[in-house]
C-alpha cells in the first residue's frame, strides 16, 4: 500500500515539475521582452540595468580584487560612499551596496564575492527601513536579474522562505538562455552617474515643498535580519577582516517620523557589542542640512557624501583602522 | 508554527513519516512532543500555560469522576474558574482595565492601576474550550476521565489543531489516541487534497483579497462608498477563505495520520437565514455554545422573551470569545439581534398566515433572495467583527449608506488607483471566488471527479498547486483566526 502511493506520489511530484518547467519555458518564447517573464508570469516588475545601476556594479565587481575597504548595505550604500574619496587617502575601496539591500542579502553577498574582494575592512550600513522584513526579497529580485546566478544567490532565494523567490530564480535562469546578461545595457539617469567601484553620485537637491516625510511609526526590526547580522559579522570576522556598523545621516524630518528611535540604536549597539565591532550613527555625529545635503528624503547628494565619507574616515583613524 | 510556512513544509512530512514508522504503543509520545515544537515555534515560554491549563483539567476530570453529589459540582466549578482565570489574566485584564480607567475618569474617580505588558499566547481560546468540553462532559457523564496524563495532553494540545480548532469533543477525539492508525491510502489522498485546497484557499484567495481589505480598513476615510462595500464583501470572502482554508489544513493534515476531526464549515454563505449560517459557519464553536451556554441557559424551550435573553446572552460571550474588544462584542450583539428579530418576524408572519389569511397566501420569498439577504446581513456584521475601532465599524457602516458617493464614478476610480492594484487584479480576484464557490457547491476538493480517470483529477491538481505556487500571496501572514 505505501509502495503504491509513493510510486503515485512521485509520478504525481515529475509531472508537477514538468508542467513548471514547462510553462516557464514556454512563456520565455512567447514572451520575447527582456523582463517580460518574471513581470508577466510571477507579476515582479523590475528589469536588469535598471534604476540602482545594479547591472554595472556587479559586472565591475567581477573585476575588483583584494580591495581595503567593501562598503554594504542599501542604497543608502551605494548612493553614500565614494571609492574616489577614499583613493584619494589610498584606500582601494568598492561598494557593493545594491537596492534594498538588507542583512539576509548582505550575507549571501559576501559568500559570493568575499573570496576574490579578500576586504581588510568592512563597513555596514544598517537602515531601519530594511530591516523590518523577514525575507529580503526586494533586494533578491535586483541581485537575481543583474548579477550572474550562483549558489550563493541560489541559497538567498531560498532564505527568503518565500515561493515568489524560487518562482523569480527559474524565470530568470530560463529568461537568460533567450536574453544574456552580457547583452542587456544598463540605462541611464538624469541627474545621476555612476562611478567605478559601485557609487552612484547624484547632483540633484531635494525639493522641500514637495517631499513627504511620511507618517510617525514604530520600526520592529527583524530577528531574522538580526540574526543575519551576526552571521555577517562572524563571517567576516572568521575570515579577518574588520567590521564597522554604521547609520547614514538622514533629514532630521524623517528621523522623527521614527517614534522609538532609541529602541533601533540600541538593538543595533547590541550586536555591535557582542562581537566588540563599532557601531556609528552618524545622526548623532554629523548635522547636515536637509535641503544641501539630501538628493530625496532619505539619500544623500553629492555634497552630503563628501562630509559623511570625511566623517568615515575620521571614525576609521579614530579606530585604528587605518593611518 | 504557520501551516503556510516553509518550516511546516518540512515539519509535517517529517512527522508523518515517523509517525507511520514508529510502533503504535509510542505514537502519542511522537505526536505530543511534534505538537509541544508546533506550539512552540511562537513563543516557547507560554507553553507553560498550555501546561498549567492541562494539569487543572486532567487533575478535574479524574476528581469529578471519583466524586459524588455536590463535590462533583465544586470541582467542575473550581475547573472552569480556573480557566476563566487564565483566560481573564491573559485576554481580558487589559480590555476590562481599560474601560474601568476611561470610565473612572468620565466620572471624576481616582483608578489608575498598570495594564500587562503581555501577549495573548496563540490559540488560548481554543484550547481552553476545549479543556472546558472535557471536563463538562465528564461531569455530565458523558465521557471517563482519561487516565493517560500523556493522551490527555495530547487531546488538549493535538497540533492540527491546537492554535485554531476545530474545538473538539473529548467523544471525538480521545478514543481515537487510544485506537491504532495504520498506513490507509484513501485517508492520506484524501487529507493531502484538503491540505492543497486549504492553502490554494489561504494564500491564493484569502492573502490576494487582503491586499485591497487592508489598506481600505486602515484609512476607511479616505474611500467612498463602493470602495468600502467592496473591501467588505472582500473580506466577508477573505475571513471565509483564510479559516476554512486553515480548517481544511487541520482536517487534512490530522486525516493523513487517520484521524478525524469535525468538519467546521458547509458553505455559510449559502444559509438562507442567520440561523442556518450558524449551523455552517465554525460548526465547531457554535455547536460549543450551543451545548454549553445556550442549552444550559434554557434554550429555545423557554418564553420569548427568555429566549431573547438567551440568544443574546450567548452571543455576547461569543463576541467576547473571539476579541477582547467593542467592536467584537457588537458583531456577537448584531447577530444577536438577527437571530432575535428573525425569530419574532416569523412568530407575527406565521400568525398573521394562520389566523387571517390561512394557506390562500404564502409568504413566498425565494430561497436565493433569502441567501444574498443573510449575506447582505453577515457582511454587514462583519464591517465591526474588522474594523480596527467602533468609532472606524460606525464610519464604515454609516457611509455605505452615503447614497450620492455611489454615483461619484471619478471619486471610485481615484480610489482604485489609490490602492496601486492591477485590473486583473479585480478580475482574478472574482474569478477565483467563483471557482471556490463552485468546487465547494459540487462536494468539495475530496469528492471532485473521485471516479473519473486520473489524467482529470491530476490535471485539476495541477491547476490548484500551480495556481498556489504562480499567483499565491506569500507574505507569512498569520491566519485571522490565530489572534483568538
Amino acid at each position: 500500500m505505501i509502495l503504491l502511493f509513493l510510486k503515485k506520489l512521485v509520478s504525481f511530484i515529475v509531472g508537477l515539475l514538468f508542467i513548471y518547467f514547462a510553462i516557464f519555458f514556454v512563456a520565455a518564447n512567447i514572451l520575447q521582452s527582456e523582463r517580460s517573464l518574471t513581470d508577466r508570469l510571477i507579476n515582479v516588475s523590475v528589469a536588469p540595468g535598471s534604476e540602482g545601476y545594479s547591472l554595472s556594479r556587479f559586472r565591475d565587481v567581477n573585476a575588483a580584487k583584494n580591495v581595503d575597504v567593501l562598503f554594504l548595505g542599501s542604497s543608502h550604500t551605494y548612493r553614500s560612499f565614494d571609492p574616489r574619496i577614499f583613493a584619494e587617502h589610498g584606500l582601494r575601496a568598492f561598494n557593493l551596496g545594491s537596492t534594498s539591500q538588507s542583512p539576509i542579502n548582505t550575507y549571501y553577498l559576501l559568500k559570493k564575492y568575499y573570496p576574490e574582494l579578500n576586504p581588510k575592512i568592512i563597513i555596514m550600513e544598517l537602515y531601519w527601513e530594511v530591516m523590518e522584513n523577514d525575507d529580503g526579497l526586494e533586494s533578491f529580485y535586483d541581485i537575481a536579474v543583474n548579477a550572474p546566478i550562483s549558489l550563493p544567490i541560489t541559497e538567498m532565494a531560498i532564505a527568503a522562505k518565500n515561493p515568489v523567490a524560487i518562482n523569480f530564480l527559474v524565470a530568470t535562469v530560463i529568461q537568460r538562455l533567450t536574453h544574456p546578461l552580457d547583452r542587456i545595457q544598463q540605462k541611464e539617469y538624469r541627474g545621476e552617474t555612476y562611478i567605478p567601484g559601485g557609487y552612484v553620485e547624484s547632483s540633484k537637491y531635494l525639493d522641500y515643498n514637495k517631499t513627504q516625510f511620511g507618517k510617525k511609526r514604530v520600526i520592529k526590526i527583524s530577528g531574522i535580519q538580526i540574526d543575519y547580522l551576526k552571521h555577517i559579522i562572524e563571517y567576516a570576522v572568521k575570515n579577518g577582516a574588520k567590521v564597522m556598523l554604521v547609520t547614514q545621516p538622514v533629514p532630521r524630518e524623517l528621523l522623527e517620523t521614527v517614534e522609538n528611535y532609541p529602541e533601533v540604536l540600541a538593538e543595533y549597539n547590541k550586536v555591535a557589542s557582542l562581537y566588540g565591532v563599532k557601531y556609528y550613527d552618524y545622526n548623532l555625529i554629523l548635522e547636515l542640512d536637509t535641503r544641501k545635503h539630501y538628493r530625496d528624503k532619505d539619500h544623500l547628494n553629492w555634497q552630503g557624501v563628501r562630509v559623511f565619507n570625511s566623517a568615515i574616515l575620521d571614525s576609521l583613524r579614530q579606530d585604528g583602522h587605518i593611518k | 508554527m504557520l501551516f503556510n510556512s516553509f518550516e511546516f513544509l518540512i515539519f509535517f512530512p517529517a512527522v508523518t513519516l515517523l509517525y507511520f514508522i514508529l510502533p503504535s504503543r509510542i505514537k502519542w509520545l511522537l505526536l505530543l512532543i511534534a505538537s509541544c515544537i508546533f506550539y512552540m515555534y511562537f513563543i516557547p515560554i507560554y507553553i507553560l500555560v498550555l501546561l498549567l491549563t492541562i494539569i487543572v483539567d486532567y487533575t478535574a476530570g479524574i476528581l469529578i469522576e471519583k466524586a459524588e453529589g455536590k463535590h462533583k459540582r465544586i470541582f467542575l466549578i473550581a475547573s472552569i474558574i480556573s480557566n476563566i482565570i487564565i483566560l481573564g489574566v491573559f485576554k481580558y485584564y487589559n480590555f476590562i482595565n481599560d474601560n474601568l480607567t476611561l470610565l473612572a475618569k468620565w466620572i471624576g474617580w481616582n483608578y489608575s492601576i498598570e495594564s500587562l505588558a503581555i501577549i495573548l499566547p496563540i490559540g488560548l481560546s481554543f484550547h481552553t474550550f476545549q479543556s472546558l468540553s472535557y471536563v463538562i462532559e465528564v461531569y455530565r457523564g458523558k465521557q471517563k476521565a482519561e487516565q493517560h496524563f500523556g493522551i490527555y495532553a495530547l487531546y488538549v494540545m493535538f497540533y492540527p489543531q491546537l492554535v485554531a480548532g476545530p474545538i473538539e469533543r473529548p467523544q471525538n477525539l480521545l478514543p481515537q489516541f487510544h485506537s491504532r492508525h495504520s498506513f490507509s491510502y484513501s485517508d492520506v489522498a484524501s487529507g493531502l487534497k484538503l491540505i492543497m485546497w486549504g492553502l490554494f484557499k489561504k494564500v491564493v484567495l484569502a492573502d490576494r483579497l487582503a491586499l485591497l481589505v487592508n489598506p481600505v480598513y486602515a484609512n476607511p476615510s479616505e474611500y467612498t462608498a463602493p470602495m468600502l462595500v467592496l473591501a467588505t464583501i472582500f473580506f466577508t470572502f477573505q475571513i471565509y477563505c483564510d479559516f476554512s482554508g486553515y480548517s481544511d489544513i487541520a482536517l487534512g493534515t490530522a486525516r493523513v495520520m487517520g484521524f478525524r476531526l469535525m468538519n467546521n464549515f458547509d458553505r455559510p454563505y449559502a444559509s438562507a437565514s442567520i440561523g442556518e449560517f450558524w449551523r455552517r459557519w465554525h460548526i465547531s464553536l457554535s455547536t460549543w455554545f450551543k451545548d454549553y451556554v445556550y442549552v444550559p441557559l434554557g434554550g429555545s424551550k423557554v418564553s420569548k422573551t427568555r429566549w431573547a435573553f438567551n440568544i443574546f446572552a450567548t452571543f455576547l460571550i461569543s463576541g467576547l470569545w473571539h476579541g477582547a474588544n467593542w467592536t467584537f462584542i457588537i458583531w456577537g450583539l448584531l447577530h444577536g439581534s438577527f437571530l432575535v428579530i428573525s425569530g419574532y418576524f416569523n412568530t407575527i408572519s406565521n400568525f398573521i398566515c394562520n389566523r387571517f389569511l390561512g394557506r390562500i397566501i404564502v409568504m413566498n420569498v425565494s430561497s436565493r433572495t433569502k441567501v444574498i439577504f443573510t449575506f447582505g446581513l453577515v457582511s454587514f456584521a462583519w464591517i465591526f467583527f474588522r474594523a480596527d475601532s467602533v468609532s472606524s465599524a460606525f464610519y464604515i457602516s454609516s457611509h455605505l449608506f452615503a447614497f450620492d458617493e455611489y454615483l461619484n464614478v471619478t471619486a471610485f476610480k481615484n480610489n482604485i488607483w489609490h490602492l496601486g492594484l492591477s485590473k486583473s487584479y479585480y478580475i482574478t480576484s472574482v474569478l477565483l471566488i467563483a471557482f471556490m464557490d463552485s468546487i465547494e457547491r459540487i462536494g468539495g476538493i475530496t469528492h471532485l471527479f473521485s471516479t473519473k480517470p486520473v489524467l482529470i483529477r491530476w490535471g485539476l491538481y495541477y491547476i490548484i498547486i500551480l495556481f498556489t505556487v504562480f499567483f499565491g500571496v506569500f507574505q507569512h501572514s498569520k491566519f485571522i483566526y490565530f489572534q483568538f
